[in-house]
């Protein structure tokens, strides 16, 4: 009934947004990455092309030039041709080599002076290959069908690569910015999706946790998310409807509980207090039909002082369910209100062939509600007789620090472990009905009162060994609060 | 030893079987069904009961309205008072009445001979 505190679970890690952000920012990022992927290897290709196109124009205007110098094998005249390239800053070194391969002229730029590059042997036709650090592009020269010698021009990368790098620099920055604002907006835009959602996992929560369930929540208009939310709404009112129904049908039996063991109890007074007066009249009357009348009386009496009993349970169960289970507490004696009851019962002790051993050393005193703890005592007195006839019952009344304690120990067929917990729940009971009349009602109005009393019962047992029920009750309970809640009302300052 | 006692209450059946029995033991025995019956007839009675038998929920008027009023009245306000009690009688209202004994319906022969004898 009462929520425990704060019992929210585990805190709620706000998993969704990231996730929506996450997802977001990740596809777009890798998407942008890939286009510029593609345009970088396109740009790089296109200008692989342009360049092997400027080499070879170059190669081809210096090859008609040399075609003489050649055929007259004049180095001085092919070395100036030669140099005219110097305008080509990209051009590291052109060398001019007749079919023999030897080398008839040669231009270096000014910075590139070591030893020549290992020059394998060269294709026919123009030809072209990209070195680690150079464009190798070979340009024969023809004259007549007949190739005279062959051009061998050098240019360096170091555009290409600052190109490129120029390129990733871009890239990079492209993704960066798309990858801030991608995050940016995002941020904003996973609200509509994740807002909803996350209303619906607050109000599910709440609902969870404090029982609430005439809450709504906003649903959106469409969309799943909306169709979740009106579900959502529709599956409260649902339970709404059936916990207002419930309610009801709760209330309903608790009143009906409680008129009806009323109105039982208002017929009972005249009952019993006719059959007790006709038990004197006939005692009185001397004649052949007295001893017949007054056993008869006698089974009477004892069936409406049971009668008696069950609506007074009734009674107490509609009281401790509605909770209104009242405590009258006064200063009284526990072990002079067993000795009443020891001795009011006797009847029913003899009956069932029980004899009763009292320990006690003296007053116990204790401020408590004397009825109900009459009927504590009462039944568990009740229940040894009836499950260990013919056995004696031994009863020990001890205080333990701010505590009473009172045993009742019998020797009957005892209660089954797994039983033994169960015993006092409603309408539980360890022995079949049909064995043992009863309810299975009286220990859990017992451990009630117990409890109520700020107290508590348990019970320790072997099967066909008997059991001993311990009562333990604060000797104010004022004092020492343990349940303060219905069971205090009256006596709080 | 012989007393007069009245007798407050609406179930016919409880005031025959009290009256029945209180007679038995030797004592007068007067009856009303309502607090303002019992009003009329202690007003009108020249000797006063020892003891009144009072239950708490009545028609016309009930046990708490009956003893306000005798508290008002000087004559009848130190007759003692037995409340007859049922279960779904609230507490504060038993409480209110302040009744020199108690008597929880239902109760047994025994328990009205104790309250008597006290």
């Amino acid at each position: 009934m009462t929520p425990g505190g704060p019992n929210d679970g585990p805190a709620m890690r706000p998993l969704l947004r990231k996730q929506l952000l996450w997802l977001s920012v990740v596809t777009s990022s890798t998407a942008l990455l890939l286009a510029c992927a593609a345009f970088v290897a396109y740009e790089v290709v296109t200008f692989r092309e342009a360049m092997v196109r400027r080499l070879a124009t170059d190669g081809e205007v210096v090859a008609a030039n040399s075609t003489a110098a050649v055929l007259f094998r004049d180095a001085k005249s092919a070395t100036e041709t030669l140099s005219a390239l110097r305008a080509e800053r990209a051009i590291m070194r052109v060398e001019l080599r007749l079919p023999d391969g030897s080398l008839l002229a040669q231009y270096l730029r000014k910075d590139v002076a070591d030893a020549p590059p290992p020059s394998a042997e060269l294709p026919a036709g123009v030809e072209h290959r990209f070195e680690r650090d150079r464009l190798v592009l070979v340009q024969p020269i023809t004259s007549e069908g007949t190739v005279i010698a062959r051009l061998v021009l050098q240019s360096d990368l170091h555009e290409r690569d600052a190109r490129i790098r120029r390129y990733l620099l871009i890239t990079a920055l492209i993704l960066m910015a798309a990858f801030i604002t991608g995050f940016v907006l995002s941020r904003r835009l996973q609200h509509r999706i994740s807002e909803p959602i996350l209303n619906l996992v607050r109000a599910a929560r709440t609902v969870s946790s404090q029982k609430d369930f005439a809450l709504r929540v906003n649903a959106a208009p469409d969309g799943e998310v909306g169709l979740l939310g009106k579900t959502f709404n529709e599956m409260l009112d649902t339970i709404e409807h059936q916990d207002a129904e419930l309610r009801r049908a709760v209330a309903a039996r608790d009143d009906f509980l409680s008129i009806a063991s009323h109105e039982l109890r208002t017929p009972l007074t005249p009952l019993q207090l006719q059959v007790q007066k006709l038990q004197m009249v006939v005692r009185r009357a001397d004649g052949d039909l007295a001893p017949r009348v007054t056993s008869g009386l006698e089974v009477m009496d004892r069936q409406v002082v049971r009668l008696i009993t069950l609506v007074n349970r009734l009674l107490d169960i509609s009281r401790i369910t509605s909770d209104r289970l009242d405590l009258e507490r006064e200063p009284m004696d526990l072990t002079g209100l067993v000795r009443e009851v020891i001795k009011r019962s006797q009847q029913e002790l003899q009956r069932a062939g029980c004899e009763v051993q009292l320990h006690a050393d003296g007053p116990v005193m204790g401020v408590w509600d004397k009825t109900r703890l009459d009927q504590v005592f009462t039944n568990l007195l009740s229940n040894a007789s009836k499950y260990g006839a013919g056995k004696p019952i031994r009863v020990v009344i001890s205080q333990e620090g701010g505590h009473a304690v009172l045993c009742i120990q019998d020797q009957g067929i005892g209660i089954a472990p797994d039983d033994q917990a169960r015993i006092f729940q409603r309408f539980e009971r360890a022995v079949s009905t049909n064995n043992y009349g009863g309810f299975g009602l009286g220990l859990w109005i017992v451990r009630q009162i117990v409890e109520a009393s700020g107290g508590r019962i348990t019970v320790d047992s072997q099967p066909g060994k008997g059991a001993t029920f311990r009562v333990q009750l604060p000797l104010d309970p004022a004092a020492s609060s343990t349940r303060a809640s219905t069971t205090f009302q009256e006596h709080s300052p | 030893m012989s007393s007069t006692i009245l007798i407050v209450d609406d179930d016919d059946d409880i005031r025959d079987t009290l009256r029945d029995i209180l007679t038995d033991l030797g004592h007068q025995v007067l009856e009303a069904a309502n607090g303002r019956a019992a009003l009329d007839l202690l007003s009108a009675a020249e000797a006063l009961p020892d003891l009144i038998l009072l239950d708490l929920g009545m028609p016309v008027m009930n046990g708490l309205e009956f003893r306000q009023a005798q508290w008002e009245d000087a004559r009848l306000a130190p007759i003692p008072i037995v409340l007859i009690t049922a279960a779904g009688d609230p507490l504060d209202k038993r409480r209110a009445i302040r009744p020199d004994a108690m008597l929880a319906k239902p109760f047994r022969f025994e328990d009205l001979v104790a309250v008597l004898e006290r």
